[in-house]
């Protein structure tokens, strides 16, 4: 298990990440970096929410993650796990995959 | 429509596609039978909800993917008010799909009413200058005359004066930058929060030397 000050400094040492939000499932957020607004970490939450919802309907497991991509080319990775959601606002020339990677062993881990 | 959404599920990894508006529901499409109409009719109006978010939080998604253990959905907003909806294998290769369909896409839009595609250019369009805020406003160069403005309106309307100063101050900013000159537009809008034509009157005659 990883406190979230942990995954804070495990993710600092990624490249690409505009801003970082990791939100309670009750909505709180948990942690952000970058711009201190919570649109970011209301918009994860909304979106995973309704990745869930879709559950009933669709007959699936999951939702594992979602990568929403914007006009602009910018993307916005949103992970799931059972108690948190993670938020990240990634560069235009980074890979969703390539963070995702990264970020989905310790988001398990994570301790609140 | 129902032969691009064959040629859509035509492409590797590709299960089946819908097209959701949101005034007339499904439009077309060819997934498994396991999704009933009504279903399919619910996840499009919860998948649709995503992009009308975008104005509240200031984001311009224009197409999303959502990973299931058993499926990919890709959601690609067509217009304002349509969606296409895709579903692959979990495994499908994204980009190759995205390739494809976004020369398909542009030919749906042929067959919906009233859609205009969404520009899906990767340069950034030129933003306007961001509106002034309300709190900047009220507290910078014209803060007297918005003063006298408020007090001449609070002659009308009451204690209630403030709060339909700051509503007014916020849509005039919708409108323009904050500047003398637009003064008198302000007045327009602060006139509509008094209710009988004699008091609009005494207001603007108030404030005629400020404007």
């Amino acid at each position: 298990m990883s406190t979230l000050k942990e995954f804070k400094r495990e993710t600092d040492n990624l490249t690409g990440i505009q801003k970082l939000v990791v939100v309670a499932r009750d909505g709180t957020v948990l942690l952000h970096s970058g711009d201190q607004s919570n649109h970011l970490g209301n918009y994860v939450a909304y979106v995973a929410v309704t990745a869930e919802q879709l559950k009933p309907y669709l007959g699936l497991t999951g939702p594992y993650h979602l990568i929403m991509e914007q006009t602009s080319g910018n993307r916005i990775l949103t992970l799931l796990s059972e108690k948190i959601i993670v938020g990240v606002d990634l560069d235009t020339h980074v890979s969703p995959a390539t963070i995702l990677e990264q970020l989905t062993p310790l988001i398990d881990q994570i301790a609140i | 429509m129902q032969k691009i959404l064959e040629e859509i599920k035509a492409i590797p990894g590709v299960l089946g596609s819908s097209v959701y508006t949101s005034k007339h529901g499904i439009l077309a499409d060819n997934l498994p039978e396991i999704f009933k109409a009504e279903a399919q009719q619910r996840i499009g109006n919860i998948l649709h909800r995503i992009f009308k978010l975008n104005e509240t939080v200031k984001l311009d998604v224009n197409s999303f993917e959502i990973q299931y253990e058993e499926a990919l959905l890709l959601v690609k907003r067509l217009c304002n008010t349509s969606t296409l909806i895709i579903i692959c294998e979990p495994d499908a290769k994204v980009h190759l799909i995205n390739m494809s369909v976004s020369m398909l896409a542009t030919d749906l839009l042929d067959f919906i009413d009233g859609c205009e595609q969404v520009p899906e250019t990767q340069t950034k369009t030129p933003t306007p200058s961001q509106p002034a805020d309300l709190e900047s406003v009220l507290n910078g160069p014209l803060s007297e005359k918005l003063t006298l403005m408020k007090r001449a309106l609070a002659k009308c309307i009451g204690p209630v004066a403030g709060k339909a100063l700051n509503n007014s101050v916020e849509k005039w900013l919708e409108q323009g930058e904050p500047s003398q000159t637009r003064l008198r537009d302000l007045a327009e809008i602060m006139k509509l929060e008094v209710d009988d034509q004699p008091s609009q009157m005494t207001f603007l005659n108030d404030i005629k030397d400020i404007i």
